[in-house]
């Protein structure tokens, strides 16, 4: 049954998944398995995207399905963090209101068990390091979509960096004009191309995989 | 060489490029927007305040970096931005501060019930009862205002001796759908409620082109953008592509093409999955212009006998490199791509915050000087 639901995920067989979950959760099966099988199915579409058998299409709907039923799993799936991978702070740099690609981000490290706190847009740097004081997150996200916020998310870094916060954690940057040279110039750890990119390397810095 | 001359010979130039002939160097073409109040040294709320403003911050700059042999467009109007995303945009000195560039705020403003109006009431009707309602009338009064100025306009650059290649942009009701919708709502319609949305794409594709076209025709333009920018292959599973993507496309570049204008397909992020597709278009009818994120080099290997690649000196080359970089990296697309069926280009918009210098390598590598 378990092989089922994550098959019916990765195929983005709603009706079967929901219907799957459902059965389960009403026979009393810990929701922490139901979500594992959830999980892997996530891990499918990632192959999936990986092998360009599926694109950013298919992402945000494996992430709307998933939604979808966990969303059958009451509060037992909400709000619990202790099982989480990974606690993850992203936001959009400050002057850059875009956050399309962002949110996709966001959804889609959720799905696959990161702890996300979302900062929204246009996010002072000031906000970026309270934020990581208080959740003393493994992974920090900027994102751009305006050359002009180059600076901004390079000061975001110095920021953090200032309030002695940097250590231990990786930065990661994203959005349309973002490559490796912009990552040199921001000091930036790592670039992620896209959301997929985004999970594998949150994974491998946490250790999973 | 006075500037009617040389406006004839730089047109001459891009149209041998564009029909794969032997030209006597690379044409190197600008589109440039924000860019051009920076080195005029203009807040960005008063050059988009005005197209004649925009226009001749334009034009300085133009001569300033030197050497180019025609502009994309030849002037912006921000709000304009509007009526191609169907979405709301932040400006300058409103709500943003004077010197920010604008920014297409992306919300759900239309809803699924908007597919039903669509096919009820025609495609020319709802968008303007959407857009007085979702976006405001007052800015669609503005715009059509501005676009009055359009002769006066290019009369500006024609009598510099610059060529504009064009000053009106169709695209497909997925673009339109889409930036109305906001991306992942649009992309759960395409898989939930696939045929309202088809049948709403199929009630709108038929107003898609003309009006673009007869304004180009209008203000004497030969060439038209057919612009991509949420459709490319990177967003979308073949599937989906094969039936809301590329149909709409054929017949927008066709009635284009027919119409005598060259469509210059101004595809930003990724396409490269498709490039293969294009192939059906007539030779030396169409320009396929790139953002850096398309594979330029498979591009021209695919398309290469069927049309002019123009690009794609990227974002980021242009903001942090030296000229030193983009003058080398834009020989190589010259050795590359050229010398027949080429024009160099930014990849997009060459950005606000681009170096003036780092421009001038780019045209230097085309000009030799």
């Amino acid at each position: 049954m378990y092989e089922e639901i994550s098959k019916a995920l990765a195929e983005l067989e709603e009706d079967l998944l929901l219907d799957g979950v459902k059965n389960l959760y009403e026979k009393g099966v810990p929701v922490f398995d139901i979500l594992a099988a959830l999980q892997k199915g996530m891990e499918e579409v990632g192959k999936k995207f990986e092998a360009k058998e599926y694109f950013l299409s298919e992402l945000i709907m494996s992430a709307d399905v998933f939604k979808e039923a966990t969303g059958l799993l009451g509060d037992a799936f909400a709000g619990n963090t202790s099982e989480m991978l990974g606690t993850v702070v992203m936001g959009t740099v400050k002057e850059d209101i875009h956050d399309i690609g962002k949110d996709i981000v966001v959804t889609i490290l959720k799905c696959n068990g990161f702890h996300v706190i979302d900062l929204g847009v246009d996010v002072p740097y000031e906000k970026f390091v309270e934020a990581i004081k208080e959740h003393n997150p493994q992974i920090i996200g900027l994102s751009c979509l305006l050359t002009s916020a180059f600076e901004n998310m390079k000061e975001t870094i110095v920021s953090i960096e200032e309030a002695g916060l940097r250590e231990g954690r990786t930065i990661l940057i994203g959005g349309g004009p973002t490559d490796q040279k912009v990552c040199d110039y921001v000091r930036a750890d790592l670039i992620c191309k896209n959301a997929q990119e985004a999970v594998e390397t949150c994974k491998k810095i946490v250790g999973v995989n | 060489m006075d500037n009617q001359m040389l406006l004839a010979e730089r047109k001459d130039r891009i149209a041998k490029a564009v029909a794969l002939e032997k030209t006597d160097r690379t044409p190197v073409v600008l589109e440039m927007a924000a860019f051009s109040a920076r080195t005029e040294k203009m807040p960005i709320a008063k050059w988009g305040s005005d197209s004649l403003i925009s226009a001749q911050a334009m034009i300085n700059t133009f001569k300033k970096v030197g050497g180019a042999d025609g502009v994309d467009y030849g002037s912006l109007y921000p709000p304009v931005l509007s009526l191609l995303w169907l979405s709301k945009v932040k400006l300058a000195g409103k709500e943003l501060p004077e010197d920010s560039l604008w920014q297409v705020s992306e919300a759900e403003l239309m809803t699924k019930e908007d597919y039903d109006r669509i096919i009820a009431e025609g495609y020319p009707n709802w968008m303007m009862s959407f857009f007085q309602e979702k976006i405001g009338g007052d800015v669609f009064q503005k715009i059509m205002g501005e676009m009055e100025k359009g002769p006066k306009i290019q009369e500006m650059w024609k009598n510099e001796g610059i060529p504009v290649m064009q000053s009106g942009i169709a695209s497909i009701p997925f673009e339109y759908f889409c930036g109305a919708r906001s991306f992942a709502k649009f992309v759960r319609d395409l898989y939930k409620i696939p045929d309202k949305v088809q049948a709403a794409m199929d009630a709108a594709l038929p107003f898609m082109a003309p009006q673009a076209i007869q304004g180009n025709i209008a203000l004497g333009n030969e060439y038209i953008w057919v612009g991509g920018w949420r459709s490319a292959g990177s967003m979308l599973s073949q599937p989906l592509w094969d039936r809301f993507v590329f149909p709409y496309f054929e017949r927008v570049i066709n009635e284009t093409i027919d119409a005598g204008l060259i469509p210059i397909l101004h595809f930003d992020s990724d396409w490269t999955r498709d490039l293969e597709r294009f192939k059906v278009f007539p030779k030396g009818k169409c320009i396929l212009e790139l953002d850096g994120l398309t594979d330029i080099f498979k591009a021209k290997e695919i398309l290469g006998d069927t049309m002019c690649i123009m690009g794609d000196v990227p974002a980021s080359l242009f903001t942090l490199g030296t000229p030193d970089e983009v003058y080398k990296y834009s020989c190589k697309l010259i050795d590359e791509i050229g010398p027949k069926g080429f024009i160099l280009h930014s990849g997009c918009d060459i950005p606000v915050d681009a170096k003036l210098e780092n421009v001038q390598a780019m045209v230097a590598a085309a000009t030799g000087k």
